[in-house]
Parts: structure tokens; C-alpha cells; sequence
């Protein structure tokens, strides 16, 4: 029996159940103390006076720390965020003083005794805002600032990023007789990952080091940036990770983890730092808000000669991951399809407003829901069959990718073919009169491959531990995928292997748990791991039983001679022979990306030019729409997805459900809306619409496999692409039934019914309404250089 | 301020607590006796993550102030009384049917569901998406939930659904 394609269950589920899974936030220890975090209450001011001495001296306040305690600025692609506002503050809700405090009351009121004077100015709260000529800079030292990354980029003012792609000469087709241009402008609101555990951290300082067990994705990140930004040395810092309990990019940055190191330092005691919700929804790294202008040149024969765009990305007052996601539009908002020449420019600029960041498929939601709408809307504009438009132009074996990648495979149209078969046989209900549509996206996205490490201790008994950086979020990869494709090398049972709690003294170097990666990356390096320490087994083996080891196997936990079972010994006794001659039995391995190249001079400020192990999704879900409120119900939902090589199928069934979920509320009723002080106005769930049971359907989906991938055993990343094509599937679906085109998200009630009125038919944003090279930071042809057509 | 006791029987263990001005029931709970089964999504009552019951009730902790269940009786996941057999039986379907992913809302579902389908409050599958309706699951996209409650419900003997 193989271990891989087997629907194991999660040994963690129990304890979950049970209510005994400890989290970062439940962790308690002896003279633990509370902490917390003064925050700004204005977007944009100058802190003219802060004074902490009353905090400071009150009973029970143990330690309060300002700027000076944390000297290191922080960054993705820029070092532009210093982790307390010193001199200035950029966004409501930013931190101004830590404060640890021997119970939450006496916090509170500690915090309450801090006497700070800001001196407000007007905020920039819109990019349209940002990018007008005369609009204060947020960080006048900008040009300061180092870039953390080996890129040359074009950034100045308030755009703290450009990634542009230019490729053939787009003006000339544009301005060919033959060719039809289509136009759309698209407006896209934040997203909250609202994981239910919020961020939650407890901080210990002993021997010298800190000890930081935290609700991260990214344990070698907090530990590497809570050393830079404190001014320590990065091996004086471990970080342990808890079971984490949901994340979605949210956790794939440091957070509270500084602050609760260096309370800990300075008073000598555990400290705990945990967000509240309200906390969560004024300052996650919410996906950002987006602003898209697209435009199509289409031949007479249905293919698109060219394209060209505009999208602007809403860093906040910090740049955090937006300079990588610049990097993402060219592939998702500019994939999928075969284009001819192709112009982009994206830029993440910065407002007053809470820094974002990753959350799910990040940029590539709304890059396949703007490229999906346009997609539609060419066909309808054109009178073009969208099914045949799709069928032809979707990226195919050797086709080129808008960065002139090489793609191989046919997945887009076997998942089209898929999809087609999934049709629902029978009309759902719906009321007299709600309005009928059927939406269908195709997505491409990848697996954020990158560093991981791995180390198996095959023990004496016969079982696998597996020490990795990997934690476990929810998705199960560390309890399903992961100890399955180990079992699968050393023929042993997967209930045999443990993966320890991801921990920075035990593990390697490794990226972090996102970008879909975790089974393929950690996976991979478990794999090698598992390799070489069956190696070193069947060696034993051989010595054992004096056969070659080029005649033995094992599997089902015993190694056996090829062709001849009964000749066998346990993995257990050949492991205990092995550790008693030569030691116990160890493996190592080690995975990082492997590159693929794309055409020179196309790509310009990109992280990554090229998609290193592509994942292809095509959704569709029929709706029904009440024409008298705009309420959208979805009747049927159906995911045909790329995964490689389905490890744990069940698993990745229950991927698919949540990600379409977080996706439903995506499209249609999670907003945020920032006031003109910059302040987010929804405070909690009772006005932040998350999908709740009623809103969504069983999802239907079918896996394929076989598409090529270097991860482990052919699989791909399956936990983050569900999210990715659901706004776009289900917006197609409505204007498929109200027979207007929508360009906002999320398509609330008020929105479905201003589309009704036809008011997105000429839907223009004016600031981006002009010739493409007003946009462009610097010397658009210095950036690129010589480049192929 | 100087915090008072409240006397207050959880999971059948006579308790004297002590708690400050209107400290929540989650987290007197939580600090106090270490139950951190009973999770703490929100603090605004909107998730369910913190469901207990109080007094024969599905109740939220976390907007309860703790002085208010002085004399009363608190039962959370870990001491389940008469409840027992009902949420043994979800916790077994929720692991069989692959339904648990990050775990945080889990517990409160579990107390929360199986104190309904006691009372007779869910009854048929079509009363399950009301009976959620405030418990905020952000990863399984409650498919799997739901249809582990429409098994647990088939498998109830008739008497034991309640009354209607």
C-alpha cells in the first residue's frame, strides 16, 4: 500500500476538537506579564510631546519602552518601517509606546497615564490622493531607505514600488486599423484575513537569549527581523511555533514579537502581547485596495494583440510586501492568456492608512477578477463567444507568458474541458424573479517556492521525526502531506512520522508556511531527507542480512529483498543494528528554487520574473440575483484545479471549500471603507461581513493530476488557489444575469444594484485615465534596456 | 480595584473566583482555571469561538461578565455532563469527516451544537445554518460542518431530539 494519494486523517483534529490544542494565545506562564501597545488615534501627525514617566511609575507597570528600544527599520523589498513611531506617525492605529503591566487592568490604565500630543495634518488617504503632484510625501527621506532585495527599482515620492513589463511595441498595435480595443477600469476594496486567533505572542529573555513563541507563518523571519529590529544578534533570538490558529498571510510578517521581546528583556519576566479583534481590524495586513485600468487590442480572428494596464496597489503608511506583489500582476492580471505586445506598470503607493500585506493568493484575486470581467466584457462588447475566446487563447504547451516564459502543458484547456462536464444536470430553486447567471474563470498562479530544510532521525523503534521549520496553520500539510510522502520513501506507516513543532534552534532555514509552498517546499527537503536516510538504512540492511543493497526494498516497514519477501527484516530491528554499529540513523535535505528563465529586458523592478512551478484553476458557479435588493445567492459552485500529484485528496477538498468561502465573502460582502481621517471604519464582526454557514454551498471539485512540477512526487501547491478565481467566477455570473458589467469589489447589494442601472458601463477612474508613460517613475527604456520582441 | 469572589461550579468543581469589575466569564476562565478550551475570537459576542453553558444555556463567556454567574453552574468543552455522548459523537465525525483545519471555532461549535440538539432546537438539517449563525468559522467553509451535524442528527434516537 502507498502512502500518497490516501485520504489520511489529522492526528491534531482530536485535541482541536477537545479544546485542548494549546495556541500561542493560550500559552501561560509563571509571573507572565500583560502586554500592550499605545496607539496612534490619527493617520498623520508629528508627535510634538510624549511623556511615560506616571505610566512608569505606577504599581505593577514592570516595563514602557519607546522608539529608542527598537533602532532597526524593518521591510520586505524596502527598509522603510520603524517598528514605534519616533518622530512622525503615518497611520491610525500605528504603535507609540509598549507597555508590560503585572495584569490587563493595570495595562490599561498604564496605557491611559501615557501623556502624548500629536500634532495632526491632513492625511492621504486615497492614491489618487498620493499620486497628485502636489500631495505631502510620506517619507520625505524615501530616497534614504535601503532596498533589502537585488533588484533595480524605479520608486520616488509616494510610489514606494514600480514593477513594469514591456514587450513588443504596444502604441503600434493599438494604433493598427484592424485590431478592436476594449477598455475597463476596475475599483477594488481591502480584505481582513480575520483568522480567528488573532496575533498573539509570549516573549521570554533567559540566558542571554530571547524565546518567542508566537503565532507566526514565518519562524526564521521574526526570528531574523526581531534581532534587526531590536540591534541584536539574529542566533540570539528563537522563536517556537505553536499550532496557529489560521493566519492567511496575515502571520507571514514579524508582528507583535519585538515588542514582547523587549518588554521581556527590560522587566525580566514572560511577557504576553495578544491583538484584540478590534486591534486586528484597524491594523492587519489586510489585502490591499486596488485601482485597475486595462485595455485589449483584439484581431478579427479573436486574438489578443495586445494589452496594456495600469494597477495601483495600496501599500498603507509602510511598504511591507506590496513592493513583492507588484512583482505578481504581470502573471496573474497578465497571464492566462497568449498575448502579443504587452505593457503593465504596477505601483504600490503609499497613503495614511494601515500597512497591508499578504492574505491568500494576495494580488492575484483581483488580477483574475479584473482580467476575468475584461475577458467577458471583450466578448460581449465584440459579440465573441467567451467559451471559444477562452478555449483559443488561454496558454498552451510552449506558449509564452507576458515575462516571455516558456509554459508547458495543456492544463488551462483540460480544466476548461473538466469544468464543461461538471454542469449542473438541474436548475436549483430560486424566487419568482430573482435573475439567473453563470460565471466561469480560468486562474494561473504558483507555488512561492524558496529555502527549506529538513532533518529525519529515523529512531531505533522503527518511527521518523521530522524536524522542519514547518507549522502547522490549519491546512494540516505538517500532519497529512508532509509525514505521507516521508512514509512513502521509508515504506513505513505515516501515522509512524512526526513533524516537531517548527522551532529555530532544531530546524534550517526556511521561507515560511504560505504561497501554497509548504508541501512542496518543506515537502521536498523532507523528501531528500527521507532519500538519504534510506540510504543509510538499506546499508545497514545490506550488512545486516549480506545482501547488496541494490537488491533490497522496503516498504510497509520492513526491508526486504527484491523478488523475495520472506527474506526480511523490520525497518525497526535494521535501525536499532544500525544505531548500536554506527550510530542512530540521520538524513538531511535541503530544496530551493530551481529558476526558469523568461525573455531579458521584459521584467523591470520584478522579485521574480518567471513562475517557477505555474498552478492552473478554472471555477464556475451558477447565481441567482434579486433584482429588487441586489442580494446574490450562489446555487452551485464547481473548482476543476491543477494540483500535480494529489497527495492527501480529502485535504485538499477541504482547501478548495475554504478557499471558495473566503473567496464568497471576498466577492460579496466583506468591505472595508477608510474615512477621510484614514481611519478603517469597521471595528469587529458585527459589521464585517464574513460568510457565515448559510452563505455557502457545498463547493463540487475535481483534481487534476499529471501537469508538470519538480515538487515532491509531482505535487503543487493546492491550500492557496482555491480563493483565487472565486470574485471573478461569481462577478461573470452576476452580469451574466443581470446583463451589465460589474468592476467593483465586493459586488454588495448597493453595488449589484447601481450595475443594474448600467452605472459601470463607461465605469472610468479619471485618475488613471491618461496615456500610459504619465504613470511611469524614471526612464521606462533605461529600466528595460535592450529587450526582445 | 479590588477584585471579589463569585462562587461558581464549573464542570462540577465548586469554584470561588476572583474577579474585577465586569471581567468576562472567558477570561476568568481562561486565567484563573486555565480552561483555555474556551477560545476568544472576538470579545464582541460575534464569533461563538467562547460558547459555554451557563446554567442549562448556550451562553457566550466572552460578553458575560463573570460577577453575573455568581451561584451558577459553567460547563465548557472539557466537562460536557449530560452532553457526553453528543459531543463525543461530533468531535468523533468531525475528525473522521477531515471537518477540523486551524481548530479555533471548534470547541465552541461543539458545546454550542450539542446543547441545540438537546434542547430540540436543531432538529432537521434545514436548522442548522440559523443555529451557526454566530459561530465564525474562517477556514473549512462549513460544508463539512454542516453535513458532520446532519449525520450526528440521523443518528439521534427520535426521544433524544427534544420536544417540539
Amino acid at each position: 500500500m502507498t502512502a500518497l494519494g490516501m485520504s489520511m486523517r489529522r492526528r491534531d483534529a482530536a485535541d482541536k476538537a477537545a479544546g485542548r490544542t494549546v495556541y500561542a494565545s493560550d500559552v501561560i506562564k509563571p509571573r507572565m506579564l500583560h502586554g500592550g501597545l499605545l496607539r496612534s488615534g490619527v493617520a498623520s501627525g508629528v508627535i510634538t510631546h510624549l511623556d511615560v514617566e506616571r505610566a512608569r511609575s505606577m504599581p505593577g507597570v514592570r516595563a514602557v519602552l519607546t522608539a529608542d528600544a527598537f533602532p532597526g527599520l524593518y521591510g520586505v523589498g524596502i527598509a522603510d518601517h520603524p517598528w514605534l513611531a519616533a518622530g512622525e506617525v503615518r497611520y491610525v492605529g500605528e504603535p507609540i509606546v509598549a507597555v508590560a503591566a503585572d495584569s490587563a487592568m493595570i495595562l490599561q490604565a498604564a496605557l491611559a497615564a501615557i501623556d502624548v500630543t500629536i500634532e495632526e495634518r491632513t492625511p492621504v488617504v486615497t492614491m489618487a490622493e498620493a499620486l497628485d503632484p502636489d500631495a505631502p510625501i510620506l517619507h520625505p527621506g524615501w530616497s534614504d531607505y535601503e532596498v533589502l532585495v537585488d533588484v533595480d527599482v524605479a520608486r520616488g515620492g509616494n510610489v514606494a514600488w514600480q514593477a513594469t513589463v514591456v514587450r513588443g511595441d504596444v502604441d503600434e498595435v493599438f494604433a493598427r486599423t484592424d485590431v478592436r480595443i476594449v477598455e475597463s477600469h476596475f475599483r477594488i476594496g481591502r480584505q481582513n484575513q480575520a483568522s480567528l486567533e488573532t496575533r498573539a505572542c509570549v516573549a521570554t529573555y533567559r540566558d542571554g537569549r530571547f524565546v518567542i513563541e508566537t503565532s507566526t507563518q514565518v519562524p526564521w523571519s521574526v526570528r531574523n527581523w526581531t534581532a534587526r529590529i531590536l540591534g541584536v544578534d539574529p542566533s540570539s533570538v528563537r522563536v517556537i511555533v505553536p499550532p496557529v490558529g489560521g493566519g492567511f498571510g496575515m502571520k507571514f510578517e514579524v508582528s507583535l514579537e519585538p515588542y514582547a521581546a523587549a518588554l521581556a528583556r527590560v522587566s525580566g519576566q514572560p511577557v504576553r502581547l495578544v491583538n484584540s479583534r478590534m486591534e486586528e481590524m484597524a491594523t492587519a495586513l489586510c489585502r490591499e485596495n486596488a485601482e485597475i485600468r486595462l485595455r485589449s487590442a483584439i484581431t478579427a480572428d479573436g486574438r489578443i494583440a495586445a494589452r496594456e494596464g495600469v494597477v495601483l496597489m495600496d501599500c498603507g503608511a509602510y511598504s511591507g510586501e506590496q513592493p513583492f506583489l507588484t512583482t505578481m500582476t504581470a502573471h496573474t492580471l497578465f497571464g492566462n492568456y497568449e498575448l502579443g505586445s504587452v505593457r503593465l506598470n504596477s505601483q504600490a503607493v503609499y497613503t495614511n492608512t494601515a500597512p497591508t500585506g499578504a492574505f491568500r493568493a494576495c494580488n492575484g484575486t483581483y488580477g483574475t477578477f479584473a482580467l476575468e470581467r475584461h475577458t467577458d466584457e471583450i466578448c460581449q462588447q465584440l459579440g465573441l463567444d467567451p467559451e471559444e475566446f477562452r478555449a483559443r487563447n488561454v496558454l498552451k504547451d510552449q506558449s509564452l507568458g507576458s515575462t516571455g516564459q516558456v509554459f508547458s502543458g495543456n492544463v488551462h484547456h483540460e480544466l476548461l474541458e473538466m469544468i464543461s462536464s461538471m454542469r449542473p444536470v438541474d436548475e436549483a430553486e430560486v424566487p419568482a424573479g430573482w435573475l439567473r447567471g453563470r460565471g466561469t474563470a480560468v486562474g494561473t498562479w504558483f507555488v512561492f517556492v524558496g529555502p527549506s530544510a529538513a532533518t529525519i532521525n529515523l529512531n531505533a523503534d522503527g518511527s521518523a521525526t521530522l524536524v522542519t521549520a514547518g507549522v502547522e496553520i490549519g491546512s494540516g500539510s505538517t500532519v497529512q502531506a508532509i509525514p505521507q510522502i516521508v512514509a512513502e520513501v521509508l515504506g513505513i506507516s505515516p501515522e509512524s512520522v512526526v513533524v516537531m513543532q517548527a522551532d529555530t534552534d532544531a530546524s534550517g532555514y526556511d521561507v515560511g508556511v504560505g504561497g501554497g509552498r509548504t508541501t512542496v517546499s518543506l515537502g521536498a527537503a523532507a523528501q531528500e531527507a527521507a532519500l538519504d536516510v534510506r540510504g543509510k538504512l538499506l546499508d545497514a540492511a545490506s550488512e545486516l542480512m549480506e545482501v547488496s543493497p541494490r537488491d533490497l526494498e522496503v516498504r510497509e516497514g520492513r526491508v526486504m529483498v527484491v523478488g523475495d519477501p520472506s527474506m526480511s527484516r523490520t525497518v525497526a530491528e535494521v535501525a536499532s543494528h544500525a544505531q548500536a554499529k554506527h550510530g542512530p540513523l540521520i538524513g538531511n535535505g535541503a530544496f530551493t528554487i530551481r529558476g526558469t528563465e523568461c525573455l531579458p529586458g521584459c521584467a523591470a523592478g520584478h522579485m521574480i520574473d518567471a513562475l517557477d512551478i505555474p498552478i492552473f484553476t478554472v471555477h464556475e458557479c451558477e447565481v441567482a440575483v434579486d433584482p429588487a435588493t441586489g442580494v446574490v445567492r450562489v446555487l452551485d459552485y464547481r473548482v476543476a484545479q491543477d494540483v500535480g500529484r494529489a497527495i492527501n485528496p480529502d485535504a485538499i477538498r477541504g482547501q478548495i471549500q475554504g478557499g471558495v468561502a473566503q473567496g464568497l465573502g471576498y466577492a460579496l460582502s466583506e468591505e472595508i471603507s477608510i474615512d477621510a481621517r484614514g481611519c478603517i471604519e469597521q471595528r469587529g464582526f458585527g459589521d464585517y461581513r464574513l460568510p457565515l454557514a448559510g452563505d455557502v454551498p457545498a463547493v463540487r471539485s475535481e483534481l487534476h493530476e499529471g501537469a508538470p512540477s519538480y515538487g515532491p512526487f509531482g505535487a503543487k501547491g493546492a491550500g492557496e488557489i482555491p480563493i483565487l478565481n472565486v470574485a471573478a467566477a461569481v462577478g461573470n455570473a452576476i452580469a451574466d444575469a443581470i446583463g451589465e458589467p460589474i468592476s467593483e469589489l465586493p459586488m454588495t447589494p448597493p453595488r449589484v444594484l447601481a450595475a443594474m442601472r448600467g452605472e459601470y458601463r463607461k465605469f472610468r477612474l479619471d485618475h488613471l485615465n491618461e496615456p500610459w508613460l504619465t504613470y511611469v517613475v524614471g526612464d521606462i527604456d533605461a529600466q528595460h534596456g535592450p529587450r526582445a520582441t | 480595584m479590588k477584585p471579589e469572589l463569585v462562587e461558581i461550579v464549573v464542570n462540577d468543581d465548586r469554584r470561588y473566583l476572583p474577579c474585577s469589575g465586569l471581567v468576562s466569564l472567558a477570561e476568568v476562565l481562561r486565567d484563573e482555571l486555565q480552561l483555555t478550551s474556551v477560545k476568544v475570537g472576538c470579545s464582541e459576542g460575534t464569533c461563538g469561538a467562547c460558547t459555554v453553558i451557563l446554567d442549562g444555556e448556550p451562553t457566550l463567556a466572552c460578553l458575560t461578565p463573570a460577577v453575573a454567574c455568581d451561584g451558577g453552574s459553567v460547563r465548557t468543552v472539557d466537562g460536557p455532563g449530560e452532553l457526553q455522548d453528543l459531543q463525543c459523537a461530533l468531535q468523533d465525525a468531525l475528525c473522521e469527516a477531515d471537518a477540523v483545519q486551524c481548530g479555533m471555532c471548534i470547541p465552541g461549535i461543539v458545546v454550542l451544537v450539542s446543547s441545540l440538539i438537546s434542547q430540540g432546537e436543531i432538529r432537521v438539517a434545514e436548522d442548522i445554518p440559523r443555529a451557526l449563525i454566530g459561530s465564525i468559522c474562517r477556514c473549512s467553509g462549513y460544508s463539512r460542518i454542516v453535513s458532520v451535524i446532519e449525520q450526528v442528527l440521523a443518528s439521534q434516537p427520535p426521544t433524544s431530539r427534544g420536544t417540539p
